[in-house]
């Protein structure tokens, strides 16, 4: 059974959405290049972001790739060659 | 001939030493504020231990009370567990000096450590040793004196780790009111939380919270439901969530991914800090001195932490 293909804009939307979930207070707009702490997420909200799309596009996210997530793409970007790799 | 029995717990104390520690104290020797600490870990005093309060110290008066809240004597406690990771002294364990600072007169005694899941696993062990028939009455303490074990430039544990010792009594009986153990490791994360050396002589714990985070809330919740699964009962039909007190958000996190009841879930770190072992028997005296439990009611119990390694379990309340 072949892995359903993901799209940067899938991964985007999705986290667009978890984002707006564990912020709700936030209206502003999100953008690739946003960084987290723009967005005013500590490292434990950013850890619960990452848990989020771990679960949705069913991947794990190797200890020594945590810290270098600080953008939008950045986890963008890891989601989708983790998926990849699925 | 082999008999089996059932194995309850029977009483249940716990010791805060010293004096509450604000976070305004902390935040005067350290690079963070008291907001950064209240809204990274929902602690807002945590208790230090003084000079004369050592270990065996605090895990004595903690099992003394515990004994006498099970209605026993010294003479019915026929091994003590002691689960502790910050004592200096490597050789002896403590076990033997608070079995004798209790004065237990026939008490085998041993060290567990399992760093914040040491607690749990020796509660298992304490039942193990109760059904099996080795003991009719196991004093289990659990004991931290972590606030040796802190410095200012490493803030993140600076300021969460507390002292303290919980104790319970494990005890034969009819039923089987504690439940199977659920319990792993994974020693390849052995760093994410460790004592670390700075120097000659110069040890402190040092954390990568995020990483201890992220393992936490996605491991633990699995293992809540195995244990229940273990006892036979449903995660809906627990009254208690007991997990280790790291820090509040995991609390928060584990609530709620397993949907628990915010009001039925122990957030003693507010005012305790992490107390490693210490902080599940501190946390389930609290609630059970608080009156708020009735008799019978079940309790999910959940240790993890450094290692890594976990364990968690059912138990009935008296």
């Amino acid at each position: 059974m072949t892995t359903p293909t993901i799209t940067q804009e899938d991964v985007f939307a999705e986290m667009d959405r978890e984002l707006r979930r564990l912020l709700p207070e936030f209206s502003g707009e999100i953008t690739p290049t946003s960084t987290f702490e723009e967005l005013d997420l500590d490292s434990l909200t950013r850890i619960d972001l990452l848990a989020a799309m771990e679960i949705a596009f069913e991947i794990e996210v190797p200890d020594d790739e945590v810290a270098k997530v600080v953008r939008v793409q950045d986890l963008a970007d890891l989601v989708l060659s983790l998926h990849g790799r699925a | 001939m082999a008999q089996s029995y059932g194995s309850s717990l029977t009483g249940i104390a716990g010791y805060r030493p010293g004096q509450p520690i604000t976070n305004d104290v902390l935040s005067a020797r350290t690079t963070v504020s008291p907001e950064w600490i209240v809204e990274r870990t929902g602690i807002q005093s945590r208790h230090h231990a003084s000079a004369e309060e050592d270990i065996t110290t605090m895990a004595a008066e903690a099992g003394r009370k515990a004994i006498v809240a099970a209605n026993l004597g010294v003479e019915d406690i026929e091994l003590v567990i002691l689960a502790t990771a910050t004592r200096r002294k490597r050789m002896p364990g403590g076990g033997p000096t608070v079995a004798s600072k209790i004065g237990l007169p026939r008490a085998g005694a041993f060290d567990l450590n399992a760093v914040c899941a040491g607690f749990t696993y020796s509660l298992a062990m304490a039942s193990n040793a109760v059904r099996t028939g080795d003991a009719k009455h196991v004093l289990v303490i659990g004991a931290e004196r972590t606030s040796e074990w802190i410095n200012p430039r490493t803030p993140d544990t600076f300021v969460i780790f507390g002292d303290g010792a919980g104790a319970a009594v494990v005890s034969r009986s009819e039923e089987n009111n504690i439940g199977p153990a659920v319990w792993g490791s994974d020693g390849t994360r052995a760093g994410v939380l460790a004592m670390t050396e700075f120097g000659p002589g110069e040890e402190y714990v040092t954390m990568d919270g995020p990483l201890v985070y992220k393992w936490s809330t996605a491991k633990i919740p699995p293992v809540a439901r195995q244990a229940c699964e273990r006892y036979g009962v449903a995660l809906e039909d627990v009254d208690w969530l007991v997990p280790h007190q790291a820090n509040k958000r995991i609390i928060d996190t584990l609530a709620r991914t397993l949907r628990f009841p915010d009001d039925h879930v122990a957030r003693d770190v507010v005012d305790t800090g992490n107390t490693s072992a210490a902080s599940v028997p501190l946390a389930l005296s609290r609630l059970y001195e608080s009156g708020r439990m009735a008799p019978g009611d079940l309790v999910l119990l959940l240790g993890f932490g450094a290692g890594l390694t976990y364990s968690g379990q059912v138990i009935r309340m008296p």
